[in-house]
């Protein structure tokens, strides 16, 4: 493992067995993270970039699943790792902030407490320095008048309130990586500014590496320097933001990237949608997963599923046997 | 586009008041404004803005405390229950979720004939009448007629939900948050279906969203609510280009673009929105306005026009500075 990288990860399935079959949500996943990189993981519902998300935290279901390939956080291999194991990188190595700030807090417990047990239990802190620690994070966070917070119920706050407590909570521990999966979603316009925000601050602040998981590409455009486009539980584009947003190879960044409407464009602008709807990862073909959507698709296209391959570009791959050219690739 | 002068609906002075524990909460604390036929008007703010209440409150499934409603000229607001049933006929909604407004365990096309067969169970030309409507929302009647609801994606739901919604050749759809719960692939086609049907069947449109790139999508005009008053209201692009109320410039500035180029959002709108259970004197976002005075504080600002079709209550409107 290389000393820049603090994920390193490698095919990568992960596989639901159900009645219906076998449901492969993420199938051969490979890609690696440096230090101090704001990564962007962007797909549509199902796409399997929430699965991925899970899977690095070593967070999937404990039946009814098979993960196979490895995923290594700074150097500790979580698959096949036992609950053990993994309790020893999560929060000091990686946190996770979730979408839904009111699931993932507990509703009959002080929001103070919710962070001083992290504290407590993982770095063995006392009772006094743990309360002082939590003030200083809620704080850390931007929640006005901490101390006096400390002891309210997550019921009192608001959303965005709530996820920066959920955020104070996942960076307790000082980990070196904090995945944050659809971390706005849900959230106002204007409160979803201040938590991107405040994320961005804080990974400078505390020199961490960050993974932000959205379907929304205007969450990524501007804070990360890599992306990873994710299709039926396959990489299918990567590059940095620069590289995926403005010169991609891979008609389905294109078609993503053009079906969302811009506050710029003139109102009636008509949209240039994508026919169809995203496979079923039970019936999945040879081919390319996207190829029945895509118009370039030939029948190569239908048969033959393209390999990630680096573009001439370093560092900027993709999965397609038409790839769009070099030139006019950009918006 | 020039607008007709016929409004098809008028709100007057609408307030809408929810008890809670005891308190009254002014979801919508008296907002007017005019839908022309024909045209798109699009509702956009954040959460808890009393948005989704005011598109309620015209079709009275939350009745307002006060305030006047007139369709086509029949004032909405005083009619009995059986006139009201009759009435609504006229508008239809489409809801966020598409999924739960279907009934999972209904047939696709007993899902769009229910507006029919409520007013007569003996429709003449009932099936083609159906067959039609799924076909002009991209569901082959054929195929997909007989199956049921629980069997379509989020999409294709919506898609249902906007047949049955045509059902009764509605003169305007009230549209809440529709495809807020979709992808953007499916978004997109759902926007541009609805844009079809609007310019096909005559409709005339009421979007709310808290989307700013999609209700400038759909719209020819925009109002955007604060805390249940209406702050800014004007053609679509001049509002966009343009906006005369500081807080229409930090939503517009919140909003996510999916370009590298766009700007990184220095001007962050701080705080969050009051609670509307003690909503601040004046005007209500004078809170967490930079540009808030004393006189902010103290009056309420009322309407003013600023350009053709362009109003803003601001006593400081950004547009009159700049000149």
């Amino acid at each position: 493992m290389s000393e820049n990288n603090i994920v390193e990860v490698e095919n990568l399935q992960t596989v639901f067995s159900t009645a219906a079959g076998d449901v492969p949500a993420v199938g051969g996943v490979s890609f690696t993270l440096g230090r101090n990189e704001t990564l962007g993981i962007v797909g549509e519902s199902g796409s399997g970039k929430t699965v991925l998300s899970r899977t690095i935290m070593g967070l999937q279901p404990r039946t009814n699943v098979t993960v196979t390939g490895s995923v290594k956080i700074n150097g500790f291999e979580v698959v096949g790792a036992s609950e053990k194991e993994k309790r020893s990188i999560w929060g000091t190595e990686v946190a996770m902030v979730f979408q839904d700030p009111m699931t993932s807090l507990n509703p009959t417990m002080k929001i103070g407490k919710q962070i001083d047990e992290a504290l407590r239990v993982r770095l063995g802190m006392s009772k006094a320095d743990a309360k002082k620690r939590a003030i200083e994070l809620l704080e850390l966070v931007g929640i006005p008048s901490p101390a006096e917070r400390y002891n309210a119920y997550p019921n009192a706050l608001s959303g965005g309130m709530r996820q920066r407590v959920v955020i104070a909570a996942a960076l307790a521990c000082s980990p070196k990586l904090l995945m944050a999966d659809e971390p706005t979603t849900g959230l106002d316009v204007t409160i979803q500014a201040q938590i991107l925000n405040l994320l961005d601050e804080l990974k400078e602040r505390l020199q961490m590496s960050v993974v932000l998981v959205t379907h929304d590409l205007g969450v990524v455009a501007t804070r990360t320097s890599r992306i990873i486009v994710m299709y039926a539980g396959r990489i299918v584009e990567t590059g940095t933001t620069e590289q995926v947003f403005n010169r991609h190879r891979m008609p389905y960044t294109k078609a993503l990237l053009e079906s969302s409407p811009r506050v710029a464009d003139a109102s009636h602008t008509r949209l240039k949608a994508i026919p169809g709807r995203p496979p079923n990862l039970l019936k999945l073909r040879d081919g390319c997963a996207f190829a029945p959507r895509c118009s370039f698709a030939t029948d190569k296209c239908h048969s033959q599923r393209p390999e990630l391959e680096e573009s001439v570009e370093t560092g900027h791959k993709f999965a397609c046997w038409n790839p769009l050219p070099i030139t006019g690739a950009a918006n | 586009m020039t607008t007709p002068k016929t409004p098809l609906l008028e709100v007057r002075d609408l307030k809408v008041t929810y008890h809670v524990q005891g308190k009254k909460v002014q979801a919508v604390a008296g907002i007017s404004f005019d839908i022309y036929e024909g045209e798109t008007l699009g509702l956009v703010g954040e959460s808890g803005c009393g948005k989704s209440t005011t598109g309620k409150a015209i079709m009275r499934i939350i009745e307002p405390s006060s305030g006047t409603i007139n369709l086509e000229g029949v004032s909405i607001s005083s009619l009995n229950k059986k006139a009201l049933r009759r009435a609504r006929t006229k508008v239809q909604m489409i809801f966020q979720d598409p999924i739960s407004s279907l009934n999972p365990r209904r047939r696709v096309k007993d899902i769009v004939a229910e507006p029919l067969d409520c007013w007569d169970s003996n429709t003449p030309n009932r099936d083609d009448i159906v067959s039609d409507l799924l076909a002009k929302v991209g569901i082959d009647p054929a195929v997909y007629g007989n199956r049921y609801a629980r069997q379509f994606s989020g999409g294709q739901c919506q898609r249902i939900s906007i047949a049955r919604s045509l059902a009764m050749k509605p003169k305007m759809l009230i549209c809440d948050e529709m495809v807020s719960a979709l992808d953007v692939s499916v978004q997109a086609q759902i926007l541009n279906l609805l844009a079809d049907l609007k310019d096909e069947y005559g409709l005339t449109l009421l979007f709310i969203a808290h989307d700013l790139a999609v209700v400038k999508n759909v719209s020819d005009r925009v109002a955007v609510m604060y805390l249940g008053t209406i702050c800014e209201i004007g053609p679509a692009d001049s509002l966009y280009n343009e906006p005369a109320h500081p807080y229409t410039k930090f939503l517009l500035g919140a909003a996510l673009e999916a370009d590298v180029n766009s700007s990184k959002h220095n001007e962050v709108l701080q705080g969050e929105p009051p609670s509307p259970m003690d909503p601040p004197s004046g005007c209500r976002f004078r809170t967490r306005c930079p540009n808030a005075t004393d006189l902010c504080a103290s009056e309420v600002p009322l309407p003013q026009t600023i350009a053709e079709g362009h109003q803003v209550a601001c006593h400081y409107p950004l547009t009159i500075a700049r000149k």
